[in-house]
């Protein structure tokens, strides 16, 4: 049975938010006996809630609160007050993500030492290694229910839009062609059923065959007796002690009144825009700039991966709606090599929009109107197209900073989230969306067609992990530097962004995470 | 959801049937889309009682902005309409500005000239705030209306159907 505790309670540990960072830290932690809070903004849908339809899924469950986007990349043109698509309801972007579940590289944990200084970038070796990952990625994976050698789970079956890109991509000579690994089971799995292709994956899965934690970590969580999930609650800001460690977290409740959470330790997991958003709207006397700040890097260094969207006009009819929404990944440019113009690698992912979203990115410039864009939109069922999957650098003047007027209905800053793409993001960019051609062509594609960049779904970086305090925010367990008791549980943490879609690591991270606590806390040391 | 209750009151007859017929006109001439349409569009072409009254020029704006020659005029006119309830000021104002530069140039109203010349004109105020209101009106009338997504081959919820595991995920025929 779900667990209350009370707000007096200062033996507990205070997760701020629910996503794939808090639910399952939430999760790890209750099955140790640890007993926690999690304070989640949003609210809690049920999966009956869960519709086949775009626009509703997006207006049911997205942060929407006010966020302005600035600097030089598309998306502060494009969607200036919704820079990244995250989710505000218990379950978090798990709800909207879309299940490619794929590992870092090796050399995606060193990217310092096998570039050496990058102008312009802020690049910085992680404090951990590939090799003390892999037994938390196997973990993890088996956790989530990830297609592929962990589980034993077979890969999804081609779609009709994988299908088109992989012939195409055989024909230019690529290799690495899969459909997964995918947290999608193909067959029932950890009490949940097959996928059943109904190609909504990003508006949440109503038959659960897609992990998220909304159905899986928090009810489990909650079953344990040691862990209440608060819903529509906002945290405002961490309070500490004269010793400088965090004591409670004061939040708004579903009626906008304040409350008073205290704790033994706050694990902050609000996505890497609210999470350092929190910390720098912590600021005290003790802790000017901001919780966890000592080396001035919160906010710094926001990465969202190096995107592009290509859909392709094949001569015939796709319908790439049919199916999962991404089961399809090309790997060959996934490896560093820097000849390419750019470093880091980027993967090939197959995206299907539905209708009422592709006439939103086709073409979102004040020109994406007129008779191209009408013939395009006639020719919806004869698309096939790629999402973009790359490297993006860290570049410490790409941040979150507090707004100096605008505030939101909690009273808060709002935030400011500024990004100027790199130099190498850029070389990158054109360089996956000419691979991308070249494999629709291949196979007859009539038109190819590149979008701007989507609002970020891929968020990290903002508290990153830094083997010395000066560099970064937390040290190699998300534990903060200066700090003891407060830790980052989100991909706030990660030091560089992979070409991998971030959030089978965030887990990873987020199971390693709670077997540290728990460590610690036998230890005495929290 | 995007179905305007707007009134049917003032309803130009004589208007809405040389729309439709233009329409009509442009359907018949294209075999493949007569195909496409179902049998629901035609329908709602045959009830022309439902088009609501709208000022000049706006039909033929929205028509312009995303010219679905297929497409009858009431999907046009009803995101429309619901536009004009909600923002009327600055509908009326922006298109009493677009056809004050439709006389300056051409000496003409707006709905008469060219579509090359009416494009030029909106060309011209795509990133004002009547003209992004009336595209984005426009964009969830006819993409987000589920009586329309046969039209563009889109098949929309699928999961009360069990999904396209057995419905054809799979069957391309032709690579
Ligand atoms: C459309 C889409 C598709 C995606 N597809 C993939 C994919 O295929 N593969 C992949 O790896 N990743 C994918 N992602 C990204 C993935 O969803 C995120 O990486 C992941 O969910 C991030 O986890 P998180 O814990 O950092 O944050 P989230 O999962 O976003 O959780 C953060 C939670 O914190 C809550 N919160 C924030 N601030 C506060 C506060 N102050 N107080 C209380 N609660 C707060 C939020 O409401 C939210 O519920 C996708 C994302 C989207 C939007
Ligand atoms: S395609 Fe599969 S995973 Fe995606 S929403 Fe449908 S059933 Fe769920």
């Amino acid at each position: 049975m779900a667990a209350k505790f009370s707000q007096d309670d200062g033996d507990v540990v205070v997760i701020i938010g629910s996503g794939a960072g808090g639910g399952t830290l939430a999760n790890a932690l209750a099955k140790q006996g640890i007993r926690v809070v999690v304070l989640e903004a949003g609210k809690r849908f049920a999966m009956s809630d869960i519709e086949n339809d775009e626009w509703a899924m997006f207006n049911k469950i997205s942060w929407l609160d006010k966020r302005i986007a600035t600097g030089s990349w598309d998306v502060a043109r494009n969607h200036p007050n919704l820079p990244a698509w995250i989710v505000k309801a218990v379950g978090g972007s798990s709800m909207h993500w879309a299940g490619v579940a794929l590992r870092f590289r090796d050399f995606e944990f060193r990217m310092r030492s096998e570039n050496g200084d990058i102008k312009g970038a802020n690049l910085l070796d992680w404090p951990v290694s590939y090799a003390e990952m892999e037994p938390w990625y196997v973990k993890a994976e088996k956790h989530m229910g990830v297609t592929g050698p962990s589980t034993g789970m077979p890969y999804h079956q081609w779609h009709n839009s994988f299908k088109v890109l992989a012939s195409g991509a055989q024909r230019i000579g690529y290799k690495e062609i899969l459909s997964g690994p995918m947290a999608i089971n193909t067959q029932p799995y950890d009490e949940r059923p097959g996928c059943m292709q109904a190609g909504f994956c990003m508006q949440g899965c109503r038959i659960g065959a897609k992990w998220s934690t909304l159905y899986t970590d928090i009810p489990r969580a909650e079953a344990t007796g040691n862990c209440e999930v608060r819903p529509q609650s906002m945290a405002l800001r961490i309070e500490h002690d004269a010793r400088g460690r965090v004591n409670a977290v004061v939040y708004a409740d579903a009626e906008g009144r304040q409350q008073r959470q205290k704790a033994r330790v706050v694990c902050v997991a609000g996505n890497s825009i609210e999470s350092p958003r929190l910390l720098l709207n912590s600021e005290s006397s003790m802790f000017r700039d901001g919780l966890a700040n000592s080396s001035g890097q919160v906010g710094r260094n926001y990465m969202c991966h190096t995107t592009a969207g290509i859909y392709a006009v094949m001569p015939k009819p796709v319908h790439m709606y049919r199916g999962t929404t991404v089961a399809g990944i090309i790997s060959d440019e996934s490896y560093n090599k820097p000849e390419r113009g750019f470093v880091g690698g980027y993967r090939l992912e197959i995206l299907s929009l539905g209708l009422p979203f592709m006439s939103a990115f086709l073409d979102p410039t004040p020109q994406g109107w007129g008779r191209t864009f009408a013939s395009r939109m006639e020719r919806y069922d004869h698309m096939s197209g790629v999402w973009l999957c790359g490297e993006d650098l860290p570049v410490e003047s790409n941040r979150i900073t507090l707004h100096a007027s605008e505030k939101d209905q909690y009273g808060l800053p709002v935030p400011v989230v500024h990004k100027d793409d790199h130099a190498f993001d850029n070389a990158m960019r054109d360089h996956g969306v000419e691979q991308t051609r070249k494999c629709y062509e291949a196979v007859g594609a009539t038109e190819v067609i590149r979008l701007p960049s989507y609002p970020a779904s891929h968020n990290m970086g903002t508290n990153r992990m830094s083997a010395r305090a000066a560099d970064g925010v937390v040290n190699k367990w998300g534990q903060s530097h200066d700090i003891p008791n407060l830790f980052v549980s989100d991909g706030s943490q990660f030091t560089t962004s992979g070409g991998q879609n971030p959030t089978l690591t965030i887990v990873a991270l987020a199971l390693r995470q709670a077997e540290h606590i728990g460590k610690l806390f036998s230890q005495r040391a929290l | 959801m995007h179905d305007s209750s707007a009134p049917g009151a003032g309803l130009s007859r004589r208007r809405f049937m040389s729309l439709s017929a233009q329409s009509l006109a442009l359907l018949g001439a294209s075999a493949v889309a007569s195909q496409l349409i179902p049998v629901t569009l035609l329908a709602d072409e045959a009830r022309p009682e439902a088009l609501p009254e709208l000022p000049a020029g706006l039909l033929r704006m929205g028509r312009d902005i995303f010219p679905h020659d297929r497409l009858g005029d009431l999907h046009y006119a009803k995101p429309l309409a619901a536009l004009l309830d909600k923002q009327g000021a600055l509908v009326r104002e922006g298109l009493k500005a677009l056809q004050g530069s439709a006389r300056e140039r051409h000496g003409q109203a707006f709905e008469a000239l060219a579509e090359n010349d009416r494009v030029a004109l909106l060309r011209a105020i795509e990133t004002g705030p009547f003209f992004r209101e009336v595209r984005s009106a426009l964009m969830f009338g006819i993409y987000d209306n589920k009586a329309l997504f046969p039209l563009f081959g889109y098949e929309g919820s699928s999961v009360e159907k069990g999904g396209y595991v057995n419905r054809g995920f799979n069957d391309i025929d032709w690579l």
